[in-house]
């Protein structure tokens, strides 16, 4: 996709993945929807506050020896704090790599038609099944959408309200996040800190 | 994220909103055996009570237990390179064990390394740990009431415990509250510690590597710590070597003692000069005949005092064997000034007659110890066919409080006529080991001493530092 400029500001703007499909301008922080050869500006949004991290919109690297060039962030805000999750470009393909509380967890797979449990009912520690998998639910709890940055693959409305559960099964992490609109399943798997190399 | 402790909220009475005092109860404790006072926080208010299970009591006794915060080499705002990782401590909290009326906490120090990754020191008993967050291959908690599986291990719930919030301080993940309690369960599987802390909201697996105090110092500590660490590892090793030569002592007074209960030191001469009082005189008791005979040994001399002897009698086969018959015997030990006191200083035959024919009506026994036994020897059949036994020989240990001159008078009885040699006394000085067991017991003592402080001696302040 050309370069062009933020509909808003007027600043350079450009979209580097196909799959992309909301991109924040980096100078005013206007949400542009990405649609056909234009922008949607759906509305201006406070910068992100900056907190320690190895990532950043446009880092490159490895992840498990694998290049990765992150495109964007969202980042969510619960009662007890935050988490980013950035979208990358990851080995021709597209992932999630979530930042909680210092821990990474890379999230290549995505699904949205397997049979979710009712995550409003579950509580830590429960078991549930998702499909045929027994999951054990570490955290539940419902968290904000605080902003974003960069290109998105999808769109969430600063200050909607999304639903999360965490869980582990067979050494792999679960997510699960709930809008009104929409649920999705996450399937990934935990990084350590050598397993990333930011160039 | 970011959480200061003034911001933790000042917990009030749940009933009535009243303000929380410190105060006790009175409650019967089963191992005192007697009733013991245990803190509380009570409402000023409504008299409402709250344990050490509930929130409002760490707001009461919060203070106390952080007391010593400061009692560590870690530091808010203090950098230190770990493995070529250098990490800022940005943040603390501290637990409490809910299960313990006294002081037992433990600190999680959160730091932030250079390149954003996140890491917990956890600091308890004068160990540290470092953890990160983990991911195992299976885990369950709930479907056995009593075991968490954990990549098929089975870990016992019981040995869960509570820990509460009593402190937090500086950058935090989230937002602690004071008396927040987390369930938590440490246990190791294939030598590496894993820790579950389950809260109402949050299940946290992680697993932690165990830094040593010397890398933590020369990470977090300043010069002044670092040379005490210096001066730390000196002393413990002193001590260490200490405990070595105490351990070696302990070692050879138990050899000591060994040796000296193997060996003993034979009175001489008991049985040199005797008197013969009476030599199988027939009596008849229960219509059973018995031979009678009395013979009195000595005076032979024991040496040592306030010593443990053995007395040993025993048919002298060489003389006459025991063949199915059977004889008693009856020694009594005489100290020679009683003999003498009690014949009037007469040393002859007739006078220990008179006096040994009534020994069992004197007013003040003339011996000092006495010792009985019996012989035998038997033979039948049974249904594994014939058998012969015999028992020919007792032996019995004493104390003799003082040394001296001293007489054996040994009484026999049998069923045949048979000669006093034949029964032959033996006395003999057990080594005393009573005071290489004292001694042992003190060295035993200064090793313990030695080697606890070549593990505990401290001057760095890390807190309740151990190791």
């Amino acid at each position: 996709m050309p370069a062009t400029q933020c509909p808003s500001c007027g600043a350079p703007v450009e979209v580097k993945n196909r799959f992309s499909k909301v991109l924040v301008c980096g100078y005013c922080g206007t949400h542009l929807k990405i649609a056909g050869d234009g922008f949607d500006s759906t509305g201006r949004h406070p910068k992100l506050a900056e907190f320690p991290s190895i990532f950043k919109v446009g880092s490159r690297g490895t992840i498990l020896s694998k290049p990765f060039t992150v495109m964007g962030r969202m980042r969510y805000s619960y009662p007890g704090g935050h988490f980013d999750e950035w979208y990358i470009e990851y080995d021709g393909r597209t992932a999630w790599v979530t930042e909680d509380e210092g821990a990474y967890s890379l999230y290549t797979e995505v699904f949205d038609t397997v049979e979710f449990p009712d995550i409003t009912a579950v509580r830590a520690g429960q078991n549930v099944m998702i499909g045929e998998k027994k999951v054990m639910v570490k955290e539940k709890g419902t968290a904000e959408v605080a902003g974003a940055e960069g290109e998105l693959s999808f769109y969430i409305e600063p200050g909607t309200k999304v639903m999360y559960m965490d869980g582990v099964s067979e050494g792999r992490k679960i997510s699960i996040e709930a809008t009104e609109n929409e649920i999705e399943l996450f399937v990934g798997r935990p990084l350590l800190g050598r397993d990333i190399a930011v160039t | 994220m970011v959480t200061d402790n003034q911001e933790l909220k000042a917990l009030k009475c749940s009933k009535c909103g009243g303000d929380l005092v410190k105060s006790f109860r009175s409650v019967y404790d089963d191992d005192e055996e007697e009733n013991v006072n245990i803190p509380i926080a009570k409402c000023s208010a409504c008299g409402q009570e709250f344990d050490q299970k509930t929130e409002e009591y760490y707001g009461v006794f919060a203070d106390d237990l952080s007391a010593d915060r400061d009692n560590s080499v870690f530091k808010l705002g203090i950098k230190g390179t770990l493995k070529d990782v250098e990490y800022e401590i940005i943040g603390r909290i501290r637990y409490q064990d809910e299960d313990e009326y006294e002081k037992s906490t433990w600190d999680e120090w959160f730091a932030v390394s250079s390149d954003g990754a996140y890491r917990y020191f956890v600091e308890e008993e004068g160990e540290i740990h470092s953890y990160e967050d983990y991911t195992p291959r299976s885990i369950d908690l709930e479907s056995d009431p009593e075991k968490i599986e954990f990549e098929g291990r089975k870990i016992s719930k019981s040995t869960g415990y509570v820990g509460r919030i009593v402190y937090a301080e500086g950058e935090l993940s989230w937002k602690p509250e004071i008396g927040e309690p987390s369930t938590m369960y440490d246990f190791k599987k294939d030598g590496v510690k894993y820790t579950i802390e389950r809260s109402e909201d949050e299940v946290s697996i992680t697993r932690g590597e165990r830094i040593s105090n010397k890398a933590i110092i020369e990470a977090f500590g300043g010069e002044k710590e670092k040379e005490q660490h210096r001066n730390i590892d000196r002393k413990r090793k002193d001590y260490q070597k200490r405990a070595i030569v105490y351990l070696i002592g302990c070692i050879v007074t138990f050899l000591l003692i060994v040796f000296s209960f193997m060996t003993s030191d034979p009175v001489e001469g008991v049985m040199k000069l005797k008197n013969e009082l009476a030599s199988n005189i027939l009596q008849i008791e229960n219509n059973q005949k018995m031979y009678h005979s009395v013979v009195l040994y000595g005076p032979f001399d024991i040496t040592k005092g306030d010593s443990l002897y053995s007395a040993s009698v025993s048919i002298d086969e060489s003389v006459r064997k025991l063949s199915l018959e059977w004889e008693s015997f009856r020694l009594l030990l005489v100290p020679e000034e009683r003999l003498l006191k009690a014949t009037n200083n007469q040393v002859t035959q007739p006078a220990f007659k008179a006096l040994f024919g009534e020994v069992d009506a004197l007013k003040e026994p003339v011996e000092c110890y006495s010792f009985s036994g019996d012989f035998w020897d038997e033979e039948g059949s049974d249904d594994e066919g014939k058998w012969h036994e015999s028992d020919l020989s007792s032996e019995d240990d004493f104390v003799i409080d003082k040394p001296g001159r001293y007489y054996a008078y040994l009484e026999l009885a049998s069923q045949k006529p048979r000669p006093v040699s034949s029964v032959s006394v033996r006395l003999e000085r057990v080594k005393s080991y009573r005071y290489y067991i004292i001694i042992m017991v003190v060295l035993a003592c200064l090793v313990l001493y030695n080697r606890y402080r070549a593990t505990t001696f401290n001057e760095v302040p890390l807190n309740q530092r151990k190791k």
